[in-house]
């Protein structure tokens, strides 16, 4: 039988060519093996150079049910909750806005704007091999809008035929199955996967409005894999997803929410700093929202039903990635191909706002050796369509408030090298778009891989992105209330940033600490104080900030084998903001966080043990309390700094044999809860609410277990 | 210079200079090669071993060339020739989900060994810079590199690179 014999040079062309959705994959007689756990990946030749990588088994180990989950409490990448009673959720990389974090299924991008709202909830993790966290700019060749960098998620293309089954079951009603199944044929491979995930909406405080949005979620999907048609090799999945959500009132009778406008079905006493009177709350200016008379530090009643305090958020989405690949001369070519449907039907305190977005991505790239330089150029086109439909409060119609419509090709080259014998690689590349808004943007990035040693490399990267922004949905999703919106951005959002990282990889321990330095300039701003010049109608003004934004940051992360059963990981994480106008950074972070995690395995025997610790925020600056104080239901005023505190999060599994696995955990195991300190919604002078104050954990002790099963 | 023409510079320069792929070559150095890695119970350092030609194989459950070679480095590590360790890249829950088959030759004298969660320093150590799967490599008694190879492996390839290095 023969079998290859690869030479070092068509070994590196081999891997060159697997690209992104590929690495980790069985190469004819090769399989690539991507770094997992902590630290750098360094492999500089893929157009998404991952900065961390979480393996299939990690994912399993924290026992998430969803995207979102399963990136948080890591070195330089969290999830931002910016809604108390919706949950919007963002994936924060570098402690930048979560918008520009660019979510991407086996290298190709097909999340934007309000799909990423409240999508990235939506995104299954079954049949997923890994996922890719670049942070920086300049670490997407494919994604330029990326200003803090990209998550990609890497399908497992299976190569027998599988069945996985997991039952969950969590307190506040947690209900979560998982099902997985692959059947391989001779040169492929078919897949299914379906994911059942609900859950209630939690009320801590007692004031019968929720903390943590209550959601019924139903995920579909099918997946193929081609090795050879044509000679091409071919891979691709289609998912469904509809999502019922809804926060504020308890419960999950949409309809009858949705219906109840009048009264005050809600006791605004409860809770730390609850108002003196159940039935509304201190206005420090009074109702009339004017100081210094008589009617100051009187209540303001509540009387807008249960619906007045409500989100309710349905989502049906349909989304399709498909790429192929194909032998061209000494090199390769890709094609790739993404669509994306989806719709948004929500109502929010009364006011209604329907979406239909669309979007394409089309690629095709080749790589080609040209002497001792692997050349990757390739041509991309994004389509993007959102048209809108809604109505304020009053029932006024605002139609189309923030349809646009972008269209954007672009072209890019890559050039990766390496010199002294392997010793240094570099990868430089620019692209180039022609944006039918906002006209040509060029962003080019650099990285650069020295191994000092076999254990030790350093890993520089400049880099420029660009971003278009897009609906009202990427700063406040909330704003809808408004009778039209003006555009006024006249310049994309564009962000230079500069990162170093140097990793050291022995058998027992491994350490990583990086620095990183992100300045964007031109970030997009809501104004919706505005009024309309003419009608005198609320009107909200859609702007660019003056002054750049810049967000520093140092990390370090160690891991080191205690015992053979008993990992342990510490690591910490600081920042600084440099901002000045509000609106820019608008939600808090902290400056340091802290990480503790000890990993267990014997036998059948699995353990995790996982402590983070938040620093204080300054809420102060970052919700602008100089032009909006911001005070707590009996008139006080809000905390100018959030206290530090401790999560917990523990899990063990348990594997019978080799089908049968059972599991339990807890996560937030000493319940602490924001509420306890400082309630998520405050008001302004005047008495107007608003659900932003936020800090802390949004939901106390979950305990959960489960049991799972392979064939 | 500006911040343009400094990276068009880089650029330039990389396209132009000398040529080389980031991949090691054979050439681990003639300097002996260690580990500490773990058997589940204890570390167990190479160094420590007694002296022999030893083949060191790195692998995965879920790499089908891996699999398919195991068997013959179970069989060489039976003849007794050479002590073989094989370095799973993975977890010891991961390893356990290869074929019956393979569990049942994952035993004495193989000496079966978990390698770190971030395996980069240790592949690259041993002559594989690039992480790619199976690679195996054979030391001679001083515990220095004198064959190893990236790809699947067979018989021949042993019993041949076992004499050559035992010439050497």
């Amino acid at each position: 039988m023969h079998r290859i014999q690869p030479k070092p040079l068509a070994l590196a062309i081999l891997l060159a060519f697997a690209g992104p959705a590929l690495a980790d994959k069985q190469l004819g007689e090769i399989t690539v093996n991507s770094g997992k756990s902590i630290g750098a990946k360094p492999v500089l030749r893929d157009e998404i150079i991952a900065t961390e990588s979480l393996g299939a088994r990690e994912l399993e180990k924290t026992g998430a049910t969803m995207l979102t989950e399963a990136l948080d409490k890591r070195p330089g990448i969290s999830v931002q909750t910016e809604c108390s009673i919706c949950n919007v959720r963002n994936v924060v990389l570098n402690n930048l806005p979560g918008r520009y974090t660019t979510l991407l299924i086996d290298g190709i991008p097909i999340f934007s704007s309000v799909s990423t709202a409240y999508g990235l909830d939506s995104v299954s993790l079954g049949g997923v091999e890994r996922i890719d966290i670049s942070r920086g700019a300049g670490t997407s060749l494919i994604a330029p809008e990326a200003l803090a960098g990209s998550v990609n998620i890497v399908t497992r293309r299976p190569l027998k035929d599988e069945l996985l089954i997991n039952q969950q079951f969590g307190s506040f009603g947690h209900i979560n199955t998982d099902l997985f199944g692959a059947k391989t044929f001779a040169g492929g491979a078919l897949t299914a996967n379906f994911n059942h995930n609900v859950h209630d909406s939690v009320d801590a405080d007692g004031n019968k409005v929720s903390e943590y949005t209550g959601f019924k979620r139903n995920l579909g999907g099918v997946g193929f894999f081609v090795d050879d048609v044509g000679g091409f090799t071919i891979k691709g999945r289609l998912d469904i997803v509809d999502e019922k959500r809804m926060g504020g009132a308890m419960g999950d009778n949409y309809s009858k929410v949705k219906g109840d406008e009048t009264g005050n079905p809600f006791n605004w006493s409860k809770g730390k700093n609850g108002s003196p009177n159940a039935g509304g709350w201190v206005a420090l200016d009074g109702p009339d929202g004017i100081a210094g008379n008589a009617d100051d530090g009187q209540i303001r009643p509540y009387n807008d039903g249960l619906g007045g305090m409500s989100e309710i958020i349905f989502t049906d989405r349909q989304q399709f990635v498909s790429s192929a690949t194909h032998k061209l001369g000494e090199g390769t070519m890709r094609f790739a191909l993404g669509l994306a449907k989806h719709k948004q039907d929500s109502y929010y305190e009364h006011a209604i706002y329907k979406a239909e977005q669309l979007q394409y991505y089309v690629e095709a790239s080749t790589q080609q050796p040209l002497g001792a330089t692997l050349l990757t150029t390739g041509l991309t086109y994004r389509y993007e369509d959102l048209d809108s439909r809604g109505a304020m409060a009053d029932g006024t119609p605002n139609n189309g408030i923030d349809n646009y419509k972008y269209r954007t090709p672009g072209v890019f080259l890559q050039a990766y090298h390496a010199f002294l014998d392997g010793l240094v690689e570099v990868n430089g590349s620019v692209r180039h778009d022609d944006h039918n808004v906002f006209g040509s943007i060029t962003s080019p990035r650099l990285n650069v891989l020295w191994n000092h040693s076999h254990e030790l490399n350093s890993r520089f990267a400049v880099g420029r992105g660009f971003r278009a922004p897009t609906s009202f949905f990427e700063q406040d999703h909330g704003i809808l209330d408004t009778s039209r919106i003006v555009r006024e951005i006249k310049e994309a959002e564009i962000s230079d940033n500069a990162s170093y990282a140097l990793s050291y990889a022995g058998d027992r321990l491994a350490w990583v600490g990086s620095l990183n330095y992100n300045r964007i300039r031109n970030m997009a701003l809501l104004d919706s104080g505005a009024t309309d010049p003419i009608t005198g109608a609320a009107i909200t003004r859609f702007t660019s900030a003056r002054k750049p934004v810049t967000v520093i940051g140092a990390d370090i992360t160690l891991t080191y084998k205690l015992t053979p059963q008993l990992e342990t990981t510490v690591a910490a994480e600081h920042y600084k903001y440099r901002f000045s106008e509000p609106g820019t950074l608008a939600f808090a972070r902290p400056e340091t966080r802290a990480y503790l995690r000890l990993d267990y395995e014997s036998g059948p025997w699995t353990g995790m043990a996982r402590g983070t610790w938040t620093g204080p925020m300054d809420l102060k600056k970052f919700y602008d309390y100089a032009n909006t104080p911001r005070y707590n239901f009996n008139g006080t005023p809000k905390l100018d700094k959030s206290p530090s505190y401790w999560t917990a999060d523990l899990r063990g599994e348990y594997r019978v044999n080799k089908q049968w696995g059972f599991y339990l955990g807890v996560d937030n195991l000493f319940d602490f809860k924001q509420s306890d300190k400082e309630s998520m919604l405050w008001v302004d002078s005047a008495g107007n609410y608003d659900v932003t104050q936020i800090w802390g954990p949004n939901r106390g002790r979950f305990i959960y277990g489960g049991v799972k099963f392979a064939l | 210079m500006t911040g343009k023409t400094a990276f068009c510079t880089i650029l330039a320069l990389s396209l132009s200079a000398g040529p080389v792929f980031a991949v090691d070559r054979a050439s681990t150095a003639k300097i002996p090669l260690d580990f500490e890695l773990s058997d589940g119970h204890r570390f167990i350092t190479l160094s420590s071993l007694p002296a022999m030609p030893t083949v060191v194989n790195f692998w995965r459950a879920d790499c089908p060339p891996c699999l398919r070679e195991m068997p013959e480095l179970a069989a060489l590590a039976r003849s007794g020739q050479a002590r073989v360790i094989t370095v799973a890249l993975q977890r010891p829950t991961e390893t356990a989900a290869a074929p019956a088959e393979i569990q049942a030759v994952l035993r004495a004298p193989l000496l079966v060994l978990h390698g770190p969660s971030e395996p980069r320093g240790l592949l690259a150590r041993f002559g594989n810079r690039i992480g790619a799967l199976p690679h195996t490599v054979i030391l001679d008694t001083g515990r220095r590199a004198c064959a190893q190879r990236t790809g699947e492996i067979n018989r021949q390839w042993l019993a041949a690179s076992l004499t050559a290095c035992d010439k050497s």
